[in-house]
């Protein structure tokens, strides 16, 4: 018995070794296969963006009637909300946006898009048909988004998924990058630009929605707690300091600067009047003065 | 060089003890003429009148030394020397002057005054900017650092 353990256990080493020195091939094989499958999704983005099918095709879902009534019937039916539930209720969004963000395959397509000018091309074209404008006054006037907001905001996985992805070293790249980026310039201003966004903002702010949205922030502690550590944060402090420097400091500022050009004039003319050295330079170092620690 | 890094000169000073005297005087003087309204209501003989003048004369120099004596000793600045931007200091700590060394540097005021005010001229020829008063006390007057501004 005494002697049979050591036996035992050293057949299982020898038999994991082997084991492991067996599959390795099969695990080598699998992470090829990962790396090319990535190359040839880029491989195949390019190509797509890079095709006057791909926008011809964007085209025609954009304008067609068929989009418009399957996206109003996809947010009226119970499909979307049921699906918004069981993705704000699991961890499975967690874990997915976890895989997103640490991977830089969204990176890769987002500038991929940005090169090939497509995001630039789509933005103007659904700006300029006002499929934007249609879509968000649909949007807006019925319950459904109303319901899907709720829904999403009373959720604790998506509150829990929104503060990972916005600690994320992911999320920072690809919001740098977007903003960095001189197509995104170009779409920000054609669309403030263009008077549909003007409706569609103007719209949103009469909606129910907004107060709704609005109310719930108000009534969340979490928003007070922000509003506390930016008011103890010492650039506000700072600010607010250089809020009470007014008028009267102004002036007593100038008074103190002319009458140190003064002090200097009236010393140097005392000293050559006396015929007295000039005044030498104060030692290097602050004077005494308690005043400026 | 920084602005707090020198000591204040002779005009800096003037107007500083300027704005101070007239501080000193405009408060002597509100409480002189209320003094003197609430008299001349009542039927006083001139022998109260006069010892209320000697009061109001002793009051008067206590007011002005503990102005003066108040101030450098706490935080080491006068208002007249607040608004300019200047603080008396101890020459060999760097802190506020002790209440005998303030109490001191104010007789030296008095001092340098006599002769034709030669005493506050020795600012212009001292190295460290040194009024006969300083020299007794062991004071120096410097520039304090002004406040941020807004750009």
């Amino acid at each position: 018995m005494i002697l049979g353990w050591p036996l035992l256990a050293s057949g299982l080493r020898l038999g994991m070794g082997a084991g492991r020195q067996a599959t390795r091939p099969v695990r080598m094989a699998v992470g090829l296969g990962q790396r090319a499958g990535t190359r040839i999704a880029v491989a195949s983005l390019d190509a797509l963006l890079g095709s006057a099918l791909a926008e011809v095709s964007t085209d025609r879902i954009l304008a067609s009637a068929w989009t418009e009534r399957t996206m109003t019937q996809a947010l009226t039916g119970p499909l979307v909300a049921s699906a918004a539930r069981e993705v704000a209720h699991g961890a499975v969004l967690e874990r997915v946006l976890d895989e997103v963000l640490a991977t830089e395959v969204l990176d890769h397509v987002l500038d991929r898009a940005e090169r090939a000018g497509a995001v630039h091309r789509l933005a103007e074209r659904v700006l300029a048909d006002g499929i934007v404008e249609r879509a968000a006054e649909r949007v807006l006037s019925g319950p459904e988004f109303e319901r899907l907001v709720s829904i999403a905001v009373d959720s604790p996985a998506i509150e829990r998924a929104v503060a990972r992805s916005l600690e994320s070293e992911g999320m920072e790249r690809i919001v740098a990058q977007a903003v960095d980026s001189p197509g995104m310039e170009r779409i920000v201003t054609r669309a403030v630009a263009s008077p549909g966004m003007e409706r569609v903002v103007a719209g949103v702010f009469e909606s129910k929605l907004l107060d709704d949205v609005v109310a719930r922030l108000l009534a969340s502690p979490g928003l007070w707690r922000l509003v506390d550590e930016v008011a103890r944060s010492p650039s506000v402090a700072e600010a607010m300091t250089h809020q009470g420097y007014g008028f009267a400091d102004q002036v007593a500022d100038e008074i103190r600067d002319r009458s140190r050009s003064a002090d200097a004039v009236v010393e140097r003319t005392t000293r050559r009047l006396l015929r007295r050295r000039p005044r030498p330079e104060p030692p290097a170092g602050p004077l005494p003065n308690p005043g400026a620690t | 060089m920084s602005e707090a890094d020198d000591y204040a000169g002779f005009v800096t000073r003037a107007i500083a003890f300027a704005i101070d005297v007239a501080l000193v005087d405009l408060a002597a003087a509100m409480v002189g003429i209320v003094v003197g309204l609430g008299i001349s209501a009542l039927d006083v003989p001139d022998v109260v009148v006069t010892v209320a003048v000697v009061a109001g004369g002793v009051a008067f120099v206590a007011w002005s030394v503990g102005y003066f004596a108040m101030f450098w000793s706490t935080t080491g600045q006068t208002p007249g020397a607040r608004v300019m931007g200047i603080r008396v200091v101890c020459a060999r700590s760097g802190g506020a002057l002790h209440v005998r060394a303030a109490a001191l540097r104010l007789v030296g005021m008095v001092l340098a005054a006599v002769p034709f005010c030669a005493g506050f001229l020795l600012i212009l020829v001292d190295d460290r900017r040194r009024g006969l008063q300083d020299r007794i006390a062991r004071s120096l007057v410097v520039h304090a650092p002004r406040r941020a501004r807004l750009s």
